[in-house]
């Protein structure tokens, strides 16, 4: 003789069986009619605000090294306001006449928009992709000098993805990859590495 | 015990159901059309499969779909259909139509049989050009087929009948998916709109190759291709022909010989123009594992770039993808010396795609696998082991493909450090770097690239020949001094 208890517990599993599997073939029904939507927003043109002092890391193609250097930029308190305005300061200086690592006159930042959580996408202009110059070390030199610039002046980013005119791309000029996201901790230890030189 | 029985009937029951919605999910159709070739689920109503009308012709040209007093309204490119929820009868520019199931509306959704594409689609485009194979649900839009042929070539002896080979021509560059099993070779093509051949199945007089079958199935074309020998697929004519035939037998390994005779170079300089050595394969290979018997080859080496990509401009008349082919031919032979085998990836000017490199070198199964580059910037050499991507994690033995490498990543630094050194040894300057470079990272076998830089001012002093005879003997020997580290990471 089965226990009353056990009976009643077994129904109670088979019911639950049963309503789960409705349940789930309902959410992937509603799921496949739902459009996706990016939860990204635009970041605004720099605004003028109070210098504050922020560290860019300056990549310099002789002796392929990274280093750290202060500069005064205009900031805001919004994240994305602050992210733009570092790497927007980051790129006046290679696009100077006596920059360090040269890079394609018309070069710019599209946009930088924040994902929340932690994920920071980098719109390069295809002019600065298309006019880059081709090798390992020049690229990763420009990579590194964008990620590690942006997770050490912007509060809470740990993955920076880019896109090239708001598209993914495979490289940046034949050899550093575009196409995975990067993790700001691994860029921060090749920083280093970059730093003193090695 | 009634009771039992009847209860675990109902969860089979239930069960069943369950993995049928799931199952259900995974049934799709394949669209190729002149503007593009695309995907979409196959949705179960009533037990008949379904697909979204919009979805379908979304691609092909401007669509909109409305509600309009209780008619589903829908204009493609000015044509005009209306739809009725639960009925087979349409109207598609003022002439019926029947469907073979009733039309379905989810939500705003119009879902039509999956059956009645063939048909309905040349009357809501005006397109004559439709094919649509049903069974395997595939929908050809406009003048899109890819057609092939196979054609045996056999070797001139009867004793060599192994050497024979499979050539595939195809009227389109192809890139489908290669795996290999035991006694086949399957070609998965998902993205090209691959046509049947007249002879679906053919079996060949051949004691090496012994039968292609070609079939179709859920979105995708598949041509399976049975031998007795491992096989390699090669690429070449752009992507318009493949060849099958057998993997050519490694060379005998050597034992290890001293470091200071070994790295001695056996080949004077001046001479990277002569034949290929065995081993050598043409651009684009993909190995297929052995059978049996120990690993085929211990390095992979890929000449970086090639083909339409040509790397870095070093100068006028210097390409990045040339000084990797140069440089790629003298480190195999430089590892041959030292008793081991390697195999070039790219042993031509033909262009291969990053996944394609990365998918070649796994099928391979290498003990390791460098990547030659060659740039501008710089002094001596630099060697590179991957930076790894922001990825998920590892599921039991499956890896994300864009960190493939980070089970074997600390065998990689190692033996880029041991090629650094050797390469300062050969009074080339180097260091170690990690750098996010693929396919670096798609590779599960210790990956390293090495970047060759000139040795002083001038650029064109890359392609000296005394140069790079340094550059792949210090190669060599970094990696034959960490060979047995890499055959116990193997």
């Amino acid at each position: 003789m089965i226990p009353r208890h056990l009976k009643i517990g077994v129904y109670f599993l088979l019911m639950a069986v049963l309503i789960l599997s409705g349940y789930l073939w309902r959410l992937k029904r509603h799921a496949a009619s739902i459009p996706r939507v990016a939860e990204a927003a635009h970041v605004a043109p720099p605004q003028a605000g109070p210098r504050e002092q922020v560290t860019l890391y300056v990549a310099y193609d002789d002796p392929g090294m990274l280093m750290a250097r202060g500069a005064s930029v205009p900031l805001s308190e919004g994240r994305q306001q602050r992210a733009d305005a570092v790497l927007r300061a980051l790129l006046n200086q290679y696009l100077a006449e006596d920059s360090p690592h040269q890079i394609a006159a018309g070069s710019e930042i599209r946009n930088v928009y924040l994902v929340d959580p932690g994920l920071a996408v980098v719109d390069l202009s295809s002019a600065m992709a298309d006019g880059h110059r081709s090798g390992i070390l020049v690229e990763e030199l420009t990579i590194v000098s964008i990620v590690q610039t942006l997770s050490s002046n912007v509060p809470g980013i740990n993955r920076v993805k880019f896109l090239v005119d708001g598209k993914e791309r495979e490289t940046l000029a034949g050899h550093a990859d575009l196409s995975s996201v990067y993790d700001t901790s691994n860029v921060a230890q090749l920083a280093e590495r970059l730093k003193a030189g090695q | 015990m009634r009771w039992t029985k009847t209860a675990l009937t109902a969860f089979a029951f239930a069960f069943a159901a369950f993995a049928q919605a799931a199952q259900a999910e995974e049934k799709r159709i394949a669209v190729f059309s002149p503007q593009t070739s695309f995907t979409l689920p196959v949705i179960a109503r009533e037990g008949r499969d379904y697909v979204g009308l919009v979805e379908v012709l979304e691609p092909l040209g401007d669509v909109s779909a409305k509600m309009e007093g209780g008619k589903w309204k829908l204009r493609f490119v000015q044509r005009d259909a209306e739809f009725t929820n639960g009925q087979t009868r349409a109207n598609i520019k003022g002439k019926d139509f029947d469907l073979p199931a009733p039309f379905r509306l989810d939500g705003s959704r119009g879902l039509v049989p999956v059956s009645s594409l063939g048909a309905l689609i040349p009357q809501i485009t005006g397109t004559r050009e439709v094919v649509f194979h049903g069974d395997s649900r595939r929908l050809f839009v406009g003048k899109v087929a890819v057609r092939f042929t196979a054609e045996l070539q056999k070797s001139d002896s009867a004793q060599k009948e192994d050497a024979s080979r499979l050539v595939l021509n195809f009227t389109s560059p192809v890139n489908p998916t290669i795996a290999s099993e035991l006694g086949k070779i399957r070609l998965t093509f998902a993205r090209e709109p691959i046509m049947p051949p007249v002879v679906q199945s053919y079996t060949y007089d051949n004691s090496a190759i012994t039968r292609s079958q070609y079939e179709e199935a859920n979105g995708l074309a598949l041509l399976t291709v049975y031998s007795s020998t491992p096989l390699l697929a090669s690429f070449s004519n752009e992507g318009r022909t493949i060849s099958l035939g057998p993997a050519p037998k490694a060379p005998p390994v050597q034992p290890p010989q001293p470091a200071s005779t070994a790295i001695t170079p056996q080949t004077p300089p001046g001479t990277s123009a002569t034949p290929l050595p065995p081993g050598t394969l043409a651009a684009g290979t993909v190995v297929a594992p052995p059978q049996s018997g120990p690993h085929h080859f211990f390095a992979i080496i890929d000449a970086s770039h090639g083909g339409s990509e040509r790397g870095a401009g070093l100068s006028d008349t210097l390409a990045e993808k040339d000084v990797c082919l140069e440089l790629a031919r003298r480190l195999q032979k430089e590892l041959q010396n030292l008793g081991m085998s390697a195999l070039i990836l790219r042993d031509s000017d033909s262009t291969l795609s990053l996944d394609q490199r990365a998918a070649m070198a796994n099928s391979a199964h290498p003990a390791i696998y460098i990547a030659l580059h060659a740039a501008s910037q710089g002094r001596g050499a630099r060697v590179y082991a991957s930076l790894l991507p922001f990825s998920g994690n590892a599921r039991g033995q499956f890896q994300p493909w864009e960190s493939a490498q980070a089970p074997s990543l600390r065998t990689a630094v190692a033996a880029a450090a041991s090629i650094a050194t050797e390469l300062r040894k050969h009074d080339v300057p180097a260091g170690v770097l990690y750098a996010p470079l693929r396919p670096l990272n798609n590779i599960v076998a210790p990956a390293v690239a090495v970047e060759v830089a000139p040795p002083g001012d001038e650029v064109a002093d890359l392609a000296d020949q005394n140069y790079q005879q340094s550059i792949a003997v210090g190669i060599a020997a970094g990696v034959a001094a960490v060979k047995a580290q890499l055959e116990a990471a193997r």
